[in-house]
């Protein structure tokens, strides 16, 4: 046999050989390859004792067990296994045509299993014994049942459709009977222990039997209708032919298959070329000008002022006659001589008076004379230069005067009061 | 170089959702055997509203009346247009052959945008 056991690579179970070598292996994983074909095969029960039971997993994958036959009046709790322990799942599988027929407590599929899980499951054939026959299982505890149908003519007492008795907490969830004895002939109704049902239902055209809470009664039209079967799942576990009783996918070779398909767009990346294309207008102006002028003022002051040469004169003409020594006095007030220049510049100003020279002459007689001096005009020779601006022409103005002075000075007669005596 | 907004991607989705809406299904030879619109009850959106991924799918069965068996199909693309144009998207896949009612292809075709 194919395979080594594990739930990654279980044994393949190709042919009726492999089929009963599962009996070496209690707790191992199989998958059926193929529809086996059970004619003429006679079959040994595996796990018949209780003490070593089967805990494995078998995965029928779809494909069915056919014409599976035990046909020994003289022994009981005959089917395909006896014994099962927590962990035995069977799944995928169905018999058909599948004849069992012993002395008493006999079935197809389990016996008597404990703590087993069946799903997607399906019996159809005959089970004859004398008393607790029935199509999956004779009695059963802790066994669960979904999406499993039975299609099964059971005869003797207290025979059972799924199950003639449910020692304890055996649960039903979408599961059908289409048989001529009761989907459970016994089923628990002790608290705690008792018997469940979920969406499930029995041909009462075929046997009419008591409905229970999740066990429901259809007649054989209503067995044939869709709609008649609230809670199931038609598009993936059942599929309901024309005409007929609702049927699981897995065995109809239906093929469905969903195809993920991915495309994808790369992350899209912006990329900008910036083209500046601005027109400013510029304005363009001039601070005030401002011009500086350097002045450069020559000038040039000459100033002079003099006062000519006052004379006095004075004469004394005398004839000796006698030898006497006059004194003759002759005298100038003070000459002055004043500048006056209006200007915030201090410029050296000379003032000055030339030396004053008298000369005494006698004239005789000489009496109450005039003498006369004058000044003559002082001359003003400065100059005053006139300089441009260009920047801003002023006019600068030479506020510069010129005075006249006058010469204030006096002269005054000399009187000469010297007598001249003749000695 | 940046790469653009989060709303500019589902600027994008929600353009390609309400333009590139039609998938057609081809032959192992490449020729078309269908093209559906979410119009038709076989093909749908599937993705959540601001999903990245977009998810249009198709579901057509042995049973449908634009179907002749024997049928295999081997590849999906992606239109914007009922007939004619260029495919946005072509993917393919193992071939399935619809040789009975009751058997079914669904194929998700996902697009992802960004690049998940």
């Amino acid at each position: 046999m194919r395979g080594a056991g594990t739930q990654e690579n279980p044994y393949i179970i190709e042919t009726p050989a492999d089929l009963q070598a599962i009996q070496n292996n209690l707790s191992a994983y199989y998958e059926l390859a193929n529809d086996i074909d059970m004619t003429g095969v006679t079959w040994t029960p595996i796990a018949p004792d209780s003490t070593n039971r089967f805990t494995g997993t078998i995965d029928g994958k779809g494909h069915k067990i056919l014409n599976f036959t035990i046909n020994d009046t003289t022994k009981d709790q005959q089917a395909f296994i006896v014994w099962t322990n927590a962990g035995a799942t069977f799944k995928n599988i169905g018999f058909e045509n599948a004849y069992v027929k012993t002395r008493s407590y006999s079935s197809i599929f389990v016996a008597r299993p404990y703590a087993a899980v069946f799903e997607n499951c399906y019996v159809q054939g005959r089970v004859e014994g004398t008393s607790y026959n029935a199509g999956f299982s004779y009695t059963s505890s802790n066994a669960t049942y979904r999406n499993c149908f039975v299609d099964v003519t059971v005869n003797g007492s207290y025979a059972g459709a799924f199950v003639s008795v449910d020692n304890q907490k055996t649960v039903f969830e979408q599961c059908y009977s289409n048989a001529n004895v009761p989907f459970i002939q016994k089923p628990n109704t002790n608290s705690g222990y008792q018997t469940t049902y979920s969406y499930c239902y029995f041909n009462k055209t075929k046997y009419n039997g008591t409905n229970k809470n999740g066990l429901n009664g259809l007649t054989d039209t209503q067995m044939k209708q869709q709609s008649s079967f609230a809670g199931w799942d038609f598009e993936n576990v059942w599929y309901m032919p024309e005409n007929d009783y609702p049927k699981l996918r897995v065995f109809l070779g239906i093929k469905q298959q969903t195809i993920n398909l991915q495309s994808y767009i790369n992350p899209i990346q912006s990329n900008i070329t910036k083209t500046n294309k601005s027109t400013k207008q510029i304005q363009s102006f001039t601070d005030n000008l401002q011009s500086l002028t350097s002045s450069k003022r020559i000038k040039k002051y000459l100033l002079s002022t003099y006062t000519l040469p006052i004379e006095t004169s004075v004469q004394k003409s005398n004839r000796t006659v006698r030898s006497i020594t006059q004194h003759v006095t002759s005298y100038i007030n003070p000459i002055g001589s004043i500048v006056e220049r209006k200007t915030k510049t201090i410029n050296r100003l000379l003032s000055y008076v030339d030396s004053i020279q008298s000369n005494v002459n006698v004239i005789t007689p000489i009496r109450n004379k005039s003498v006369n001096a004058y000044v003559s005009v002082i001359e003003n020779p400065s100059i005053v230069l006139y300089l441009d601006n260009n920047s801003d022409l002023n006019i600068i103005e030479n506020h510069s005067t010129i005075q006249f002075e006058d010469n204030l000075s006096d002269t005054y007669a000399i009187e000469n009061p010297s007598t001249v005596e003749v000695i | 170089m940046a790469e653009i907004t989060a709303s500019a991607y589902q600027a994008l989705r929600n353009y390609i959702q309400n333009n590139w809406k039609y998938i057609e299904l081809r032959d192992d030879a490449n020729n078309p055997i269908l093209r559906l619109s979410p119009a038709d009850s076989r093909v749908s959106w599937v993705h959540n509203a601001g999903d990245q991924v977009l998810k249009l799918q198709i579901v057509v069965k042995g049973s449908d009346a634009d179907i002749t068996k024997p049928q295999t199909f081997a590849s999906s693309a992606i239109y914007d247009v009922a007939t004619g144009g260029n495919a946005y998207s072509i993917e393919s896949f193992t071939p399935f052959t619809i040789e009975s009612d009751m058997d079914e292809l669904t194929v998700i075709h996902e697009i992802q945008v960004p690049k998940v």
